[in-house]
């Protein structure tokens, strides 16, 4: 597996005295698709914030190689540009010269089966496919360590699921390292390697679950009896903290 | 003209046309003197046989006009972006700002002969004053209307404060820029003439107050309607620009 592409340590987060989690320790291998589930308000936010640097820990230790890419849960995609040049943005905003950054955007476009939609401009786009945008934005900007806030939290159903398998597509693409924040258990067996469970706040990390499911994920594999037996499992314990 | 912007404009212009009708009827209706209310066919046809002694005063005008907006441009634009700088500096400044805007434009333009003298500028300083606050506001608010996470987004790419301003901020501010600047565009010509009628060799303002103290009744109002024509032309010319620069913001 290499050396781990994200380690952190003893991590705490205070906000005016208010401990929202204490004494995390969690990892991410290289190529893992790590998910985080817990309830609203213990600070899942937070964490993927401090590991992008956009917040300062309290406490603790947080080890990573490169900036993350980090995608929320609107597209944020820029109303005056087009498809391709918000592709761009990441290379743009690292004075990659326009010329380059058009090309390797296009060709990102290209490979993801998007390429039709370069000229369009965001308001055009429906929802999940706006989100597509934002999440190859997101991978020209680093292809392999992820940070990704409830991504598919505001899609529908139907979308959500295309979303999810055309998500594992490009993960298994680049072999990229994901931490995945979710409300969704079902979301998080199907996508994950590997699942933390949150306390609430003040948050600590009161369960680790393998998914042993073979890759590439199907859909079908959430029939699969040990699999509900997982997802009961874990829904049990989300109730119960509640 | 396509058929959209006719049924968008023509109400408008349909009522502006009967109530110069109106205004017509009245006149001749009533017999009122000349020399009290002239009617708006006696107004054009004062301002067809007078329009070369306009001429040079229009353009006097204008060229004061177009110089105090694009100062008051540059200015509030500047503002702008010094206010967004920290909370610290908006929190100081912008009552200031807000302050600043109660004192009567009008009793400063005679300070502003006595300082600047008699040509150009001083009417141009004016115009400014005029057109500088609902500018410098109205791109302040824009830039702190910005979506939180759109920031976060750039923050998180660590993107520098030149890019963060010339790929985030100055675009998602333009449109709250442009209604600012219509307000100030209408506003503009009649700063040029508040000026202008404190004192001046030249001008609209300099025009109306002649042809007032000469009882050129029909020339008077033949001013009034060249100012809102320049107003409204002004106005006009922003919302073009606006439609052009801002493909997105049409819905
Ligand atoms: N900048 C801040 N200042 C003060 N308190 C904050 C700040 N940011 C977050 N908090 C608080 O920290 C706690 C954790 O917030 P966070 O957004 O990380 O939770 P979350 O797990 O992502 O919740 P959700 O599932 O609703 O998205 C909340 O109680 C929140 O009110
Ligand atoms: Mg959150």
């Amino acid at each position: 597996m290499g050396h781990p592409k994200l380690v952190i340590q003893n991590l705490s987060k205070t906000f005016d005295k208010k401990a929202v989690f204490s004494s995390l320790s969690l990892y991410i291998n290289q190529g893992e698709f790590v998910s985080i589930i817990g309830p609203s308000g213990c600070g899942k936010t937070t964490i993927l914030n401090i590991i992008a640097g956009l917040e300062k820990e309290t406490a603790g230790t947080v080890h990573i190689d490169k900036i993350p890419g980090y995608m929320l849960q609107k597209p944020l995609l820029l109303p005056w540009k087009t498809t391709l040049e918000n592709v761009m943005l990441g290379l743009t905003l690292r004075q990659v010269s326009e010329k380059k950054a058009r090309q390797l955007a296009y060709d990102m476009l290209k490979k993801f089966k998007l390429s039709e939609y370069a000229n369009y401009y965001p308001h055009t786009l429906s929802g999940g496919m706006a989100q597509r945008v934002a999440l190859l934005r997101t991978v020209l900007f680093n292809n392999q360590f992820l940070l990704m806030d409830e991504p598919f939290g505001a899609l529908d159903a139907l979308t959500r699921l295309s979303m999810q398998m055309w998500l594992l597509n490009l993960w298994q693409t680049y072999k990229s390292s994901v931490l995945f924040v979710t409300h969704d258990i079902w979301e998080a067996i199907l996508l994950s390697d590997r699942i933390y469970v949150l306390s609430s706040s003040p948050a600590t990390i009161i369960k680790e679950v393998n998914i042993d499911l073979s890759r590439p994920r199907k859909r079908e594999f959430l029939k699969d009896k040990k699999v509900i037996a997982i997802e009961e499992s874990l829904e049990r314990l989300l109730l119960s903290i509640q | 003209m396509n058929l959209k912007t006719i049924s968008t404009i023509g109400p408008a212009f349909v009522l502006f046309i009967a109530l110069l009708l109106l205004w017509e009827l009245f006149v001749s209706a009533t017999h009122v003197s000349n020399q009290i209310l002239p009617s708006p066919s006696n107004i054009l046809q004062a301002f067809l046989r007078n329009w070369q002694i306009f001429l040079p005063h229009i353009q006097q005008t204008i060229l004061e006009t177009i110089i105090g907006i694009v100062v008051a441009i540059v200015i509030g634009i500047g503002t702008a972006v010094l206010l967004d700088t920290s909370i610290f500096i908006r929190r100081t400044l912008y009552p200031l700002l807000v302050t600043s805007q109660t004192i009567p434009i009008i009793a400063l333009a005679p300070l502003l002969l006595i300082w600047l003298g008699f040509d150009i500028w001083s009417k141009v300083v004016v115009v400014t004053l005029f057109c500088y606050f609902p500018i410098a506001i109205a791109m302040s608010d824009g830039f702190s209307r910005i979506d939180p996470e759109l920031l976060k987004l750039f923050r998180s790419m660590r993107a520098s404060y030149i890019d963060t301003m010339r790929l985030l901020k100055f675009p998602s501010a333009l449109p709250a820029f442009f209604s600012g600047l219509k307000i100030a565009v209408t506003y503009s010509i009649t700063g040029a003439m508040v000026g202008e009628y404190v004192g001046a060799e030249k001008g609209l303002g300099v025009f109306i107050q002649t042809a007032a103290n000469a009882y050129a009744i029909s020339l008077v109002f033949a001013t009034i309607f060249v100012t809102t024509f320049l107003s409204l032309l002004l106005f006009a010319i922003v919302s073009i620009v606006e439609k052009l620069l801002l493909p997105w913001h049409r819905k």
